[in-house]
């Protein structure tokens, strides 16, 4: 009680602490993202006119007049005029490397720039291009300058293309599309594009042309963050184009920046996030929920704060309010069963009488089996492990045959079945639905009604978080072979791929009509295969999000489809118990594998595609030999939520409501 | 970093240690100059345009850094390029050597820097292994044993069948054991070579006479001939692991592969 009261003053003194330095300070800013003073700015202007065949009038005034304010807003200004592509590569080089500095970046290009086959290329003065292969290596990729930013590692960079005023070699160009491509901007960068994709911009009738015109009206303005500016110049393009031209941007900024910061707009010592402020924006958040009845404010405080100050007020006040389907965690035990058979199965151990956080490893107990023992019934049960309080919706396996579960306590739980230890890891504010290794076996990712998040396995750290899906949980996960991309399925039938390293989400699209069940990436990273409860399977392009094929409509819900055989085939687990084998190719049906005897409630297949377990709706757990078509085995395993296969059958994996996970012999 | 793109080479290097290492400079290959960047870029825009219409996600690239013909040899560096399939970008794991340093790194760049080095010739090789060990490449390249493989003392002349020191090309065929050898047969160099030489690797032989020998050690801080055997020394024949070598053996192991050549004028 009396600890009780020494918190609660506690936190009443942070309070109070708190709200006076929010009265210091704006609240408006978020200082985690905010702009250090004095960082360095950096600029590289081109202005491109005097093409032999189609020259334009105002590049180089919009070049100098864009430098002359940029110099005054504090960059250091490099800028070219009438650049040959030599030029234009000697300078995008030093840009690179002094970005490397750190700071802002910031390149702008007027001049004529020409989309082919979906990447946009900058063209020098003096570019003698007869034919339009020869533009790929006559001209300037900006995709190119976009990928020396980004590995600079500067904090912002900005890139603006006045650049598709019209089609300078119309000769040579037939086959060129009108205006730029969309550009997808990496990490803390904003792509500003003088018209949207694919359409024509206005070289001005004045001085300036259009986009430039409003742009040097508006990035001066003080206090505007660069996306304001960009607002304001789009409004102005549109109004004076009468709609014809309308500027875009593609952002991936997460930090803040300001052309002309307000005095309050910048922290003073750069790379510094003064603790004080960062709490009094939690502080004014807590201020603001603190009173309210919807579980929702609590849960969104806790995706932003999951170990804010008042993060275990929160968890109570959560409890109070939206009581959890299961009961507090338990602190995970693991138990043996050696040999023992799933009729013999004994009991969940009986939980411990309190938790603790964080979880201390837990010794691994012996399953040897024991001497002279028979041959057991052919599905053996090795191990029960216990540790989730509530039912168990997702299991993930490592390369290293590590183990993850997640599910309705909100808590992943890892195990190592090899050094015989548990982690336990907080941080979702709502069921965990997914979870998946990357193939290092270094990251696990887990995914929910509260958005995805990313672990580091060896420290337990929290590496990420990802709310692509919006308002929809996301139900599926998969790694990228190489680890450096995920996709991911939701309750609403979209999938996004998104990059692990920088979060940029790479292509959205609307897969199925119902909630996505599975999603898989190829073995080579080219393709994708969803499956939903709409009872299709698809395959995607993984680059371009186009729809490849479809494998014939079940009747009903599909649970999962995997890559066999190196990607050449497709093997798909069907609600009503159908397994089915497809050409990935030519998307043909092959002869099936089985059937179920009964119909399927979750089906997984180890990542060697060797053994396939599924569990029917009548408790039943089947393994599956995939290369003999053969049915290991059948074993009685109650209601069955989770599943999961090692490497090449060796274990498999069941789990369900009593939150129990279960070991079972795999394939021998 | 700028060192990144001086100099790149293992047997390249090596066996181009003639005119460099006479003149008393430690870095064969420089970084390319502007007006070679715009050539460089167009070598490089050929090659990706025959990965891509190869359908592979994973291939063998080779260029050619320095001058080798008194060897028989076109191609001084290897790397292996893999597709970056949602953005569409080709890449490369190769090896690096920092400019006068007796060290390495790994690095993961894409394939216009690759070939944006100072080029002796506008030649490029591209070796696509069959779908089936593309994908154990590609598995293997991105797991951790690619770098456990990784030896950081340098040697420009490493012996092939020595540990004690790793050039570039000698990273990536020991990688590539790792991923073309049965499971679990290969996780460390020495079961890599063991497994290369039980499988018929066979290096390139080139003369390094003692002259030139003796200038390499006293110019270059990462050219050493102390993992070689007396006869090997005697001789001054010494094995390497060469880009040719390297392409000679995957043709071996891998009968599905298909291999295509680049060629630019230098005008």
């Amino acid at each position: 009680m009396q600890s009780r009261l020494v918190v609660t003053l506690w936190y009443m003194a942070l309070l109070v602490a708190g709200a006076v330095a929010a009265a210091d300070r704006n609240l408006a800013v978020d200082v985690s993202r905010a702009q250090p003073a004095g960082e360095a700015r950096l600029a590289l202007v081109i202005g491109n006119a005097d093409y032999r065949e189609a020259p334009l009038k105002n590049p180089v005034n919009d070049a100098r007049a864009i430098a002359s304010d940029l110099a005054q807003l504090r960059f250091r200004v490099t800028r070219l005029e009438n650049a040959t592509q030599e030029q234009m590569y000697a300078a995008i080089r030093a840009f690179g490397d002094a970005l490397r500095g750190g700071g802002v970046g910031l390149l702008y290009y007027a001049g004529h720039a020409v989309q082919v086959r979906g990447r946009n290329y900058l063209i020098p003065v003096g570019a003698n291009i007869e034919r339009e292969d020869e533009i790929l290596y006559r001209s300037v990729d900006a995709n190119a300058i976009l990928d020396k930013m980004e590995s600079a590692g500067n904090r912002v960079n900005l890139m603006i293309l006045d650049a598709c005023r019209n089609n300078p070699f119309g000769r040579a160009s037939r086959g060129l599309q009108s205006g730029l491509a969309v550009m997808e901007a990496p990490v803390n960068t904003l792509i500003g594009f003088a018209t949207a994709p694919g359409a024509v911009a206005s070289d001005g009738g004045g001085k300036h042309g259009l986009y430039t015109q409003h742009l040097l009206n508006n990035v001066s303005g003080a206090g505007l963050r660069v996306e304001d500016v960009f607002k304001r110049v789009r409004a102005g393009v549109r109004q004076d184009s009468a709609g014809r031209q309308v500027p875009w941007e593609n952002t991936s900024l997460e930090v803040d920046f300001y052309f002309n910061p307000l005095p309050n707009q910048v922290v003073a010592r750069p790379g510094a996030t003064p603790v004080t402020d960062g709490f009094a924006i939690e502080l004014a958040f807590w201020d603001g929920i603190k009173d309210s009845t919807d579980p929702a404010d609590f849960r969104a405080y806790l995706r932003r704060y999951p170990n804010g100050q008042f993060a275990d007020l929160v968890r109570n006040r959560l409890q109070v309010l939206s009581p959890p389907a299961a009961t507090a965690p338990k602190p995970p035990v693991i138990a043996s069963a050696a040999r023992e058979t799933p009729q013999a199965a004994a009991p969940p151990a009986a939980a411990p009488p309190t938790a603790a956080m964080p979880a201390p490893a837990t010794q691994l107990a012996s399953v040897a089996p024991a001497p002279g023992a028979s041959m057991p019934s052919p599905a053996e049960l090795l191990r029960k492990l216990d540790g989730p309080s509530g039912p168990v919706l997702a299991l993930a396996v490592a390369p290293d045959g590590s183990v993850a579960a997640g599910g309705a306590d909100r808590t992943l739980y890892q195990w190592n079945l090899t050094r015989g230890s548990v982690r336990r890891q907080v941080g979702h504010a709502g069921n965990i639905n997914a979870a998946v290794f990357s193939p290092d076996g270094k990251l696990l990712l887990s995914g929910g009604a509260d958005g995805q998040r990313l672990w580091n396995v060896a420290s337990g750290a929290e590496v990420k978080q990802f709310d692509g899906h919006r308002n929809s949980a996301v139900t599926a996960l998969s790694f990228a072979p190489t680890g450096r991309y995920v996709a991911s399925g939701a309750a609403d039938g979209e999938i996004i791929v998104w990059g692990v390293g920088d979060g940029a989400v790479l292509k959205r699209f609307a897969a199925h009509r119902g909630a996505v069940r599975s999603v898989e990436f190829s073995p080579d990273g080219r393709s994708l295969v969803s499956v939903s409860d709409d009872g299709e399977a698809r395959l995607w392009d993984a680059s371009t999000g186009a729809a490849l094929r479809r494998f014939g409509a079940a009747h009903g819900p599909l649970l999962g489809a995997w890559f066999l055989d190196f990607g050449g085939k497709l093997l798909t687990a069907a609600a009503s118990g159908a397994l089915r084998l497809w050409d990935a190719a030519s998307g043909a049906e092959l002869a099936p594998l089985s059937d179920s005897r009964s119909p399927l409630v979750q089906a997984k297949v180890s990542a060697d595609g060797k053994a396939l377990l599924t569990a029917g709706s009548d408790g039943s757990l089947q393994l599956w030999n995939v290369e003999k078509r053969q049915l290991a085995w059948r074993a009685d395993a109650g209601n069955v939520r989770a599943l999961g296969v090692i490497s090449q059958g060796r274990l498999a994996l069941s789990s369900g409501d009593d939150g129990v996970l279960r070991v079972w012999q795999g394939l021998k | 970093m700028r060192w990144n793109l001086v100099c790149t080479l293992a047997l390249a290097g090596v066996l181009g240690l003639a005119e460099p290492i006479f003149a008393g400079q430690p870095c064969p290959e420089k970084p390319a100059a502007p007006k070679d960047t715009v050539k460089n870029l167009q070598l490089a825009t050929k090659v990706r345009e025959r990965l891509e219409a190869s359908g592979a996600t994973v291939a063998f690239v080779g260029r050619a850094g320095i001058d080798l013909r008194e060897f028989g040899l076109i191609y001084s560096h290897v790397g292996l390029a893999w597709r970056d399939h949602p953005r569409g970008r080709w890449f490369t794991f190769h090896l690096l050597n920092p400019c006068g340093e007796g060290r390495s790194e790994l690095t993961d760049q894409s394939l216009e820097d690759f070939y944006n080095v100072e080029l002796f010739t506008y030649d490029a090789i591209m070796v696509m292994p069959s779908k089936e060990n593309q994908l154990k490449l590609l598995k293997t390249f991105f797991s951790p044993l690619a770098p456990s493989l990784h030896h950081i003392d340098y040697n420009m002349v490493s012996n092939p069948w020595s540990t004690k020191y790793q050039n570039s090309n000698q990273w990536v065929l020991e990688v590539t054991a790792a991923a073309l050898a049965p499971e679990n047969t290969v996780n460390n160099r020495t079961q890599a070579q063991a497994w290369l030489k039980q499988s018929g690797f066979v290096p390139s032989k080139t003369v390094i006479g003692a002259f030139r020998r003796l200038g390499s050690r006293m110019f270059s801080p990462h050219v050493f001939f102390d993992d070689r055997d007396g006869d090997e020394r005697m001789s001054g024949v010494y094995n390497t692991v060469t880009v040719e070598s390297i392409v000679a053996f995957v043709t071996l192991q891998d009968r599905g592969m298909t291999q295509e050549t680049v060629h630019l004028d230098r005008r």
